[in-house]
């Protein structure tokens, strides 16, 4: 998915959800398929309860890059941060990152912010996934599938204990599914603050 | 001046996000938008959301007023999330946040009621009463569920600061699946003042702000309509009592009621003297 939020019209978000990965890599192998100017964040997509979650999480990254300041290398890598309910960096890349101990970790995002102004490299119509693909296949394993973000896709891969214990949520607002996913968007939205 | 402010919040949100003013308070403008901040697949043909803005006050320092600013909008922040955690509560759902520059989005509650006005509580009893002040049914559950969400507000030891009548919502949100039609659920909003207390008297201030405000919007009616929220105010702390610490919730009602009839009695005597 190519998404743009409305408030920041001069980046588009390239969200990419990849099932079935036999993830190899090293941090090092991470780092070197990201460019300049669209680094890529890899997230555990298990970790992420709803479309609006991980959504929610790229707002807010925008607002603090724009208003405040970054406390992570881009704007890809600081949604990491700030999907973690503290802000204790190395926790949230560990619970929300891939890296080289994620060695189990089936279920991968990929994510790319980049400025339209600055990105005329990126070809959106031919390419879903920007360049240096070869080396993120290598990494991602030769059967990893890309499957749409949405939130059936999400249904089907989402961890709810792991994402409760990350978030502290009680048994008794977890009743429904509603309840959970607002109390993941407010301490994503008051974190650090 | 009003014209400048709303050209900023504009050119914040950029034109991908058209606005329609609905409130203009002292302390912040509150608007409308059916475009959703992040997530667009939300973004259904009548799904409205709440921008609300508090603007730079430019009689005040900068910074001061950078840091008032923050520290009121995320105290809004922070009790939607507190208080959307307490079972029984209604209170808008926050969708996010940006306290640098005062803004606070909120997903939009109540509709507007068939006489064109906006569903407050005191808009609602001046239709009510209209169409038929003997109706007393309607009236009752209403103020009886509004008195329940105070007490049980209360009974958790939050108070909401400026608890006038049209500060609560009734939303007749049938998708919930917990509301059949025609019940209306009501809805606390506006938390720029709230904070979290055990003192009977800030909450026999709360119980005696909304007194007040019927009591002038609703004089006829006032005692009536009074009664009925205190009702479900004590039900609420009843039912909340059924726990270990029963005994101790209900002297907790006995203060508070006794601290409002001594705010009451303050202010009765204000007013003679003034
Ligand atoms: N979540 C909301 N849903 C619907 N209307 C709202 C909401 N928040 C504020 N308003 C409207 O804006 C007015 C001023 O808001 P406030 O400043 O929060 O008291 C209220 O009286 C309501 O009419």
């Amino acid at each position: 998915m190519l998404l743009v939020l409305p408030q920041f019209p001069d980046y588009s978000i390239s969200i990419n959800l990849f099932t079935n990965c036999n993830y190899k890599g090293t941090t090092q192998a991470l780092t070197s398929c990201s460019v300049e100017q669209a680094p890529r964040a890899f997230i555990k997509a298990s970790n992420i309860y709803s479309t609006s979650h991980l959504l929610c999480a790229i707002y807010k990254s925008f607002i603090e890059y724009k208003y405040n300041r970054l406390r992570t290398k881009n704007l890809s890598t600081e949604v990491i941060l700030s999907l973690y309910s503290s802000s204790n960096i190395s926790e949230a890349f560990k619970q929300f990152g891939v890296n080289s101990d994620s060695v189990d970790t089936d279920n991968i995002i990929v994510l790319q912010i980049f400025n339209n102004k600055k990105s005329e490299s990126y070809d959106a119509n031919t390419n879903a996934y920007g360049i240096d693909n070869t080396l993120l296949f290598e990494i991602l394993g030769k059967n990893s599938e890309n499957l749409e973000f949405n939130d059936a896709n999400l249904i089907k891969i989402r961890d709810i204990s792991m994402i409760k214990k990350i978030y502290k949520i009680k048994h008794e607002n977890s009743t429904n599914n509603d309840q959970i996913e607002r109390c993941i968007i407010n301490s994503i939205q008051l974190r650090g603050l | 001046m009003i014209d400048d402010i709303i050209k900023g919040v504009e050119d914040y949100l950029t034109p991908n996000i058209p606005v329609k003013l609905i409130s203009q308070g002292a302390e912040a403008l509150v608007f409308e938008t059916n475009v959703h901040p992040y997530n667009p697949y939300t973004t259904a043909s009548n799904a409205s959301y709440i921008i609300k803005y508090r603007p730079a006050k430019k009689y005040r320092h900068p910074s001061i007023d950078q840091a008032l600013t923050k520290h009121r909008t995320l105290t809004e922040g922070r009790l939607l999330s507190k208080l959307s955690n307490i079972p029984g509560i209604n209170v808008p759902q926050l969708i996010c946040c940006d306290p640098y520059n005062g803004y606070i989005w909120q997903a939009k509650v109540g509709c507007v009621l068939p006489n064109g006005t906006f569903s407050n509580l005191k808009n609602y009893l001046w239709y009510q009463k209209n169409i038929d002040p003997f109706d007393e049914d309607k009236i009752v559950k209403v103020l009886v569920s509004v008195g329940r969400q105070i007490g049980i507000l209360h009974c958790n030891d939050y108070v909401h600061g400026d608890l006038t009548s049209s500060n609560i919502l009734l939303d007749n949100n049938t998708s919930s699946g917990t509301n059949s039609a025609n019940e209306w659920s009501p809805y606390l909003i506006d938390f720029g003042l709230s904070s979290y207390s055990t003192m009977p008297e800030d909450k026999g201030v709360d119980l005696y702000v909304l007194e007040r405000a019927i009591l002038s919007t609703h004089s006829l009616f006032a005692e009536k309509y009074n009664q009925w929220l205190l009702q479900g105010y004590k039900q609420a702390y009843c039912e909340m009592s059924l726990g270990k610490d029963d005994k101790e919730r209900y002297t907790k009602l006995e203060q508070v009621l006794k601290r409002f009839e001594e705010v009451r009695l303050r202010g009765r005597k204000r007013s003679m003297i003034g």
